[in-house]
């Protein structure tokens, strides 16, 4: 059995010669190279000569850091079907009823409120899953930067955050596109110039950009409920 | 997979190894996995941990495999095994292998026409 200060030379291994980011490779990267070590130890090479060649079986710094890109990829291929999953379920009965409803009430609440406060809910609908992240954030800060402790990154808490990244696409499709495409193709004699935004085209047109945001919202909601509550690691 | 020869052919192979061992073992390590690998096969066949770990992640990620973490000698030891869904995909895969293999060895032992 190693001893921890023995298990602490070998996190730094992986921490810093093969740039080991996430709690939960790490965890389980430092029990194989703990159990290969003690294996030669188990031959009678000192821990110096045992972490060594378990550091040349791992496949050094580069084939390590690979199984941690590999993990990454493929959490961040699976999330994003599991958030289709989820969207898809809002169109199956008996789901569909909410869906249907949520619908309607976007069609009739946009006809009576103006454009620009349809803007400004539609900004902070594709942007509220950054706001999930705002406690483990402060959270974070206070662990690394107060109490000054070392901490790695949960990779699934991250590949949850980057999945917020479609309220991104969305807003930009949205807010930012047509603005660009009106300042270029027209001249300003054009009627549409002086409404660059969406939601003051057609009412129709802004309930269905307000049902895409709030579905945004509650899909991301939902898939953000399912993996925090399988813990974030340190976060 | 490490072995010089027969690391392609192994390549497809290792996830139904992977589920045949955990149908065997109520659950499992990585390492672990590793060492049974190498003692079942007298060292003929080694899994390396760039072939083993992404091969087990993929397993959880379709939701054959759960994991559970123990702490075991002062570290966070991560096992695997099967899951529901896991038994029944295992029992599919192994016998689609098996029958591939049987297949594979008729047409390798074919005699020569005269």
């Amino acid at each position: 059995m190693l001893t921890s200060e023995q298990l602490r030379l070998l996190r730094h291994d992986l921490l810093h010669l093969a740039n080991i980011s996430y709690s939960e490779v790490m965890d389980e990267l430092l029990d194989h190279y703990a159990s290969l070590t003690e294996k030669w130890m188990r031959e009678d090479y000192s821990f110096d000569e045992a972490s060594r060649k378990a550091w040349n079986e791992l496949g050094n710094g580069r084939g390590i850091l690979h199984i941690q890109e590999r993990y990454k990829k493929l959490l961040l291929h699976q999330l994003q079907l599991q958030h289709w999953s989820i969207v898809r379920r809002y169109f199956r009965w008996p789901t569909l009823i909410t869906t249907l409803l949520v619908g309607t009430l976007a069609y009739l609440t946009v006809r009576a409120w103006p454009s620009s406060i349809l803007s400004a809910l539609f900004f902070v609908c594709v942007f509220a899953p950054y706001l999930l992240f705002i406690p483990s954030e402060l959270r974070l800060f206070w662990q690394k930067q107060i109490q000054k402790r070392a901490l790695l990154t949960s990779l699934r808490r991250e590949v949850v955050y980057r999945q917020a990244r479609y309220g991104n696409y969305l807003y930009l499709f949205v807010i930012q596109l047509p603005i660009l495409v009106i300042s270029l193709f027209f001249d300003g004699t054009n009627s549409r110039t002086s409404r660059p935004y969406l939601f003051e085209w057609h009412t129709a047109l802004s309930a269905a950009l307000a049902f895409v945001a709030i579905m945004y919202t509650l899909t991301y909601l939902e898939l953000y409920t399912k993996h925090s509550a399988k813990g974030f690691a340190n976060a | 997979m490490n072995a010089p020869n027969n690391s392609s052919l192994l390549k497809g192979s290792l996830s139904v190894m992977i589920l045949r061992l955990l149908e065997d073992r109520e659950k499992m390590y990585g390492y672990e996995i590793t060492q049974k690998v190498k003692d079942l096969t007298a060292g003929e066949m080694t899994i390396t941990e760039g072939a083993l770990y992404p091969a087990l992640h993929k397993l959880e990620a379709e939701g054959l495999l759960t994991t559970e973490t123990q702490i075991v000698d002062g570290r966070a030891r991560k096992y695997y095994s099967l899951t529901k869904t896991g038994h029944t995909e295992a029992a599919g895969r192994i016998a689609e292998l098996a029958s591939f293999l049987e297949n594979l060895n008729l047409v390798l032992k074919l005699k020569p026409s005269i």
